[in-house]
């Protein structure tokens, strides 16, 4: 079981040092010359003449060769210095830090909520397949994750913000601001749980264990809680390992329409306005937040199935 | 369980709305005026393309002001003289105190324009600064590189905005705003708001009203909307237009609109090769699209037909140019004469259709949309077209690839109220945002001497001159002159549009 | 299944209502098929073509639905939209589903390195949005319909992979699969017969749900301005430039998102039944 947490950190490891050089590479591959956005962003939109690009590449250390300047920029991530902003002028570093912590808190509301919607719904369902119940609830996820994300914010914005006067717009500034993006965001994603969760729990239902100990008489309830859940533990955490990726690509619109200052808006606008650094620095931060959840899936996935140590 | 769960959030929300959330934050608060806005303003940052946000929110002066026609008026200096052919002479204004309690005069002058030129080339290339120098406490003499005639009105550009000596540290970055202005700035919140305060000490005669002035970011278009509804701000910059009749419409809440400098305008590609190098084909554009309907379709007809580059009816621009018009018989003529025959109701050239590949982006003016119409009145008279729109830098990149025809753009044309910054950033065949492969000798020759020359006769003639090669060269389309659209709750008075997009807040009373 | 469903017994109501919603869904998923083709035929105008002087224009005998604000016929531009939407986002998930299944039965099979080193591109691909990735492909070919399929499959076949393979890891522990091994089946064999039945539902579901997913992203990356080229009659398309009138004329967003909508929901519903064919096949297998 120890090497096989070494195996998984160290593949951690090389994955995120992958992801590093992905990054790095891609904006530098990106169209444009690096050292002209950058100029041109320093002088209100004014694209420089080659010679003053040419001058500045020399002053600053960008014209050397590439593997040079990505050990420099990696030496200066480790050391916590992930450059200057081009729009703003500020520490990316700072700036990262709290729209980091604003997705988190955001996307960790987000998962709670669509997990509190979503098991209790599969449960409901998976006890009595086909019944009303079940149809009902299935139609209803089914809706859940079937609405364009900014229509239905929209729509939730005019109904509870407008003519109900419940919530506020936009913004971040007391709790009470979270709830409205957490709706908009958590129902899709708990649609799709409820749906996912209720087949896999069907699937465990009929495995020759659960059918013995409901022959024995237990409850339908009580094998479902007992045997079918715990079994299906690890496919639901390897899925919601998944999800996290489509609660940030949801983020990337609710945190616009909302203005939740979090990573998908500062994600978003240093795309519009190619600001390389933040973008570097999200890609990191995205990505290397990414690895860890699902590493941390993955060793729990190896930890919890019992049947895989044999399967290589 | 569903419903259960909806139900018990409903509660949840009940018993949050009961303890007070209104009161904390949808109400009022006393003496604060909030204002939202589309795109962010960085008040820590005067680099960027956002600084103008000095000059529009009054945190700082510049030396000279616009007034609402565009003419120079004093600001911090209170008269200004050019006594040489490279130097202008400034009287200070006397009294005015910066927010930090430390006194306004020459040696701030001079303190301000070095460092903001140093450090950003936009200004640097403003300005044409030689020297700086401090005759006496209330005077300063700017000497530039070459004769400036328009340096004054240069001076009235946001950037050149006079910031208080403890607005940069040691080594001359800039740290934070300290102006001279009606408001102080208190804090920046990124990507959220920032606050300003007013500023007692402040040395001109309108005193703001409230007590504190709260910038908000709302990107999204309808989520501003409706934060004006439920009263969550004041003042709505930039009102999306489909919704400015229904606000209008609407008790409680009023309008208020008025053209400003900016004009959404196609760049044609006048490069060897190109259909557009053309200069009958180019004309024939111009007369073939009806701006009326652009406007109408883009803008829902909140924006001026633009048949100049310059917007008419400005007192400082010679006004005796021939505009573009709507002609389609005109239009039809240039097209044969460049050797294009309609075939199957299509426009081409020796058996090829022609196809125009138009670049545009989306932007706060309806730039996006501009471009769609146009593209889809092209397309009605016969000529196909291909549209891509995307950011701002993905259609430079296509510009300085030279992959396009036609690339849609805004620009602030008439922003100092002198016409050279933007013909020599734009025109002139040297200019560095000259992606229209666009020579004309002619031009250059004539926007190289109008600089150094003093408003009068002379100078009217050089650009009369100028504007009447743009229109007859023409190397742009000009599709659109900007209206500047803002709403408010109508317990608030004062409100007015300045045309270089001053809020002018300290005049906004309850 | 079926012997878990005799504890509670179905009511007769309960059977008729199941043929009738199976007969409903072969209906729908005809229409679904059957509206790429022959609806672009029904439109009564072209969907790109603009006329400014009759823009929004409330419905009518000639626009079914009104017009829009370039003078658009938005009936015209949902019907041509179902042959951009529809047949796009099925061609992109058939693409990234055959991509991923097949990385992963691979992976999922053999294990070792090649599984290491996969799994890790897996993640290391689905962890870039594919917004960025749709963003930096465009800005090398140029925003539009193209850029978005390439990106939207070079992000979505991670998703199969890794449901694939870690079913797989699951499965190929078992008895049965011990004993295929065990009477010498060719490990081709073992993953078509054996291992890809075991696997289809759970993968019929993710892909009707990355169809699904595939319509919100073009909707999604619309609203951010990164959508297909303006004027496509594409339903992401439609409905973001319906919002600027959405307040004074709701049908252009409410028609096209409620279009979508059902679409969607259609989809998934077909997807279940799907899966419970398959389920109830194998099971008597």
């Amino acid at each position: 079981m120890l090497s096989s947490l070494f195996h998984r950190l160290s593949a951690a490891f090389f994955l995120l040092l992958a992801i590093s050089i992905a990054g790095f590479a891609i904006l530098h591959l990106m169209p444009g010359d690096y050292v002209a956005v950058l100029m041109t962003a320093q002088s209100d939109g004014i694209p420089p003449s080659a010679l003053e690009v040419a001058a500045y590449a020399a002053a600053n250390g960008l014209d050397a060769p590439m593997p040079v300047q990505y050990l420099r920029w990696l030496v200066a991530v480790l050391t916590g210095d992930l450059g200057q902003s081009f729009s703003q002028g500020r520490q990316v570093a700072t700036m990262l830090g709290a729209a980091a912590w604003n997705s988190a808190t955001l996307t960790a509301t987000v998962v709670a909520s669509a997990l509190v919607l979503a098991l209790p719904a599969a449960i409901a369902a998976a006890l009595r397949p086909n019944s009303i119940l079940d149809r009902a609830l299935m139609l209803f996820s089914v809706a859940g994750m079937s609405i364009p994300t900014f229509w239905y914010a929209l729509l939730a914005s005019l109904l509870f913000v407008l003519h109900l006067r419940w919530l506020p717009s936009s913004g971040f500034s007391t709790p009470i601001h979270i709830i409205l993006p957490t709706l908009v965001a958590a129902t899709g994603i708990a649609g799709f749980l409820a749906r996912y969760l209720r087949s896999l729990l069907l699937e465990e239902i009929q495995r020759p264990h659960v059918l013995a100990a409901r022959a024995q008489g237990y409850s339908a309830i009580g094998v479902l809680l007992r045997h079918a859940l715990p079994n299906a533990l690890p496919q639901i955490l390897t899925v919601m390992g998944t999800q996290i990726i489509h609660v940030f690509e949801g983020m990337l619109v609710i945190e616009t329409i909302f203005n939740w200052p979090g990573m998908g808006r500062l994600f978003v606008s240093s795309l519009m306005n190619r600001d390389f650094p933040v973008m570097q620095a999200c890609f990191l931060t995205i990505g290397g937040g990414y690895v860890l959840i699902n590493l941390a899936v993955d060793v729990s996935v190896t930890l919890l199935d019992r049947h895989s140590k044999g399967a290589v | 369980m569903h419903r259960r769960t909806f139900l018990s959030l409903g509660a949840a929300l009940a018993a949050i709305t009961a303890a007070g959330f209104p009161e904390e934050v949808l109400a009022k608060k006393g003496g604060t005026l909030v204002v939202g806005l589309q795109s962010e303003e960085l008040p820590l940052k005067p680099e960027s393309a956002r600084s103008r946000f000095y000059t529009r929110a009054d945190v700082c002066d510049t030396l000279v002001q616009l007034d609402r026609d565009m003419i120079l008026q004093p600001g911090l200096a209170t008269s200004w003289e050019r006594i040489s052919k490279e130097t202008w002479r400034f009287k200070l204004r006397e009294g005015v105190t910066f927010h930090d309690g430390t006194a306004f005069d020459a040696a701030s002058v001079k303190n301000a324009l070095e460092k903001i030129t140093a450090l950003m080339p936009y200004a640097a290339g403003l300005l044409q600064l030689k020297e700086v120098r401090v005759i006496d406490p209330l005077t300063v003499e700017v000497e530039t590189l070459a004769p400036f005639a328009s340096l004054p009105n240069q001076l009235t550009d946001a950037v050149t905005v006079i910031h208080g000596a403890a607005s940069f540290d040691a080594n001359g970055k800039f740290v934070k705003p300290i102006g001279t202005a009606a408001w102080k700035f208190v804090e920046y919140i990124p990507q959220d708001r920032t606050i300003l305060e007013r500023f007692d000490g402040y040395w001109g005669e309108t005193k703001a009203a409230f007590e504190r002035v709260e910038f908000v970011l709302i990107p999204d278009d309808q989520t501003r909307v409706i934060a004006l509804e439920t009263g969550e701000i004041d003042i709505l910059i930039d009102v999306p237009r489909g919704d400015i009749t229904r606000i209008e419409a609407t008790e409680g809440l009023q309008v208020i609109s008025a053209p400003i400098s900016g004009v959404n305008y196609g760049a044609f590609n006048c490069a060897e090769g190109r259909p557009l190098s053309d200069r009958r084909l180019r004309l024939a554009l111009n007369y073939l699209i009806d701006r009326e309907l652009v406007v109408k379709a883009a803008l829902d007809g909140f924006g001026r037909p633009a048949w100049q580059f310059f917007a008419p009816g400005y007192r400082w621009l010679p006004q005796n140019v021939t505009p573009y018009r709507h002609d389609p018989e005109e239009a039809a003529k240039l097209f044969t004469e460049a050797g294009y025959t309609k075939v199957d109701g299509k426009w081409g050239k020796d058996g090829e259709p022609l196809v125009l590949n138009v670049q545009a982006y989306h932007n706060g003016t309806g730039n996006g949309f501009i471009a769609e119409a146009m593209v889809a009145l092209f397309k009605r008279e016969g000529i196909d077209a291909t549209l891509n729109a995307g950011t701002y830098d993905g259609m430079v990149e296509f510009a300085k690839r030279g992959d396009y025809d036609i690339a849609v753009q805004y620009w602030t044309a008439e922003m100092t109220a002198d016409p050279d910054l933007h013909l020599t950033s734009q025109f002139k065949s040297d200019a560095g945002m000259n992606w229209q492969s666009w020579k004309n000798e002619r031009f250059d020759a004539l926007v190289d001497k109008g600089r150094t020359l003093d408003r009068g006769t002379e100078w009217d003639a050089v650009y009369t001159e100028v504007q009447q090669i743009l229109q007859d060269d023409a190397p742009i389309i000009p599709l659109s002159h900007a209206i500047f659209v803002n709403a408010f709750r109508s317990e608030l008075k004062g409100l007015v549009i300045h045309p270089a997009r001053l809020y002018n807040l300290k005049a906004v009373t309850a | 299944m079926a012997s878990y469903r005799q504890g509670h017994g179905e009511g007769r109501f309960a059977v008729a209502g199941r043929r009738l919603g199976r007969a409903t869904l072969v209906v729908i998923a005809a229409l679904l098929i059957l509206l790429p083709i022959f609806g672009p035929m029904l439109a009564p105008n072209d969907p790109e073509y603009a006329d400014i002087l009759t823009r929004m224009q409330p419905p009518s005998a000639q626009y079914p639905l009104g017009t829009d604000a370039m003078g658009r016929c938005l009936f015209s531009r949902l019907l041509w939209g179902a042959r951009i939407t529809l047949v796009w986002s099925a061609v992109i998930v058939a693409a990234a589903a055959s991509i991923g299944t097949l990385i992963g039965l691979y992976c999922g099979y053999r294990r070792g390195w090649v599984d290491l080193v996969m799994m890790r591109l897996v993640e290391g691909v689905s962890v870039l949005p594919s917004l960025a990735i749709a963003v930096v492909i465009s800005s090398v070919l140029g925003l539009g319909l193209w850029a978005l399929v390439i990106s939207l499959i070079a992000v979505h076949w991670t998703g199969y992979a890794r449901l694939v393979r870690n079913t797989i890891v699951g499965e190929s522990g078992k008895l049965y699969v011990t004993a295929a091994r065990a009477m010498g089946a060719p490990s081709s064999r073992i993953m078509l017969h054996h291992l890809l039945p075991n696997i289809g539902s759970p993968l019929l579901v993710l892909a009707t749900h990355s169809m699904s997913a595939m319509m919100l992203s073009f909707a999604g990356l619309s609203y951010l301005g990164l959508g297909v080229e303006p004027g496509v009659a594409e339903w992401g398309r439609i409905i973001a430039d319906g919002r600027n009138h959405m307040r004074t004329d709701p049908r252009l967003v409410v028609a096209p998102g409620l279009l979508i909508m059902a679409i969607i929901i259609s989809l998934n519903l077909i997807g279940d039944a799907l899966a419970d064919l398959w389920r109830s096949g194998s099971s008597i297998q």
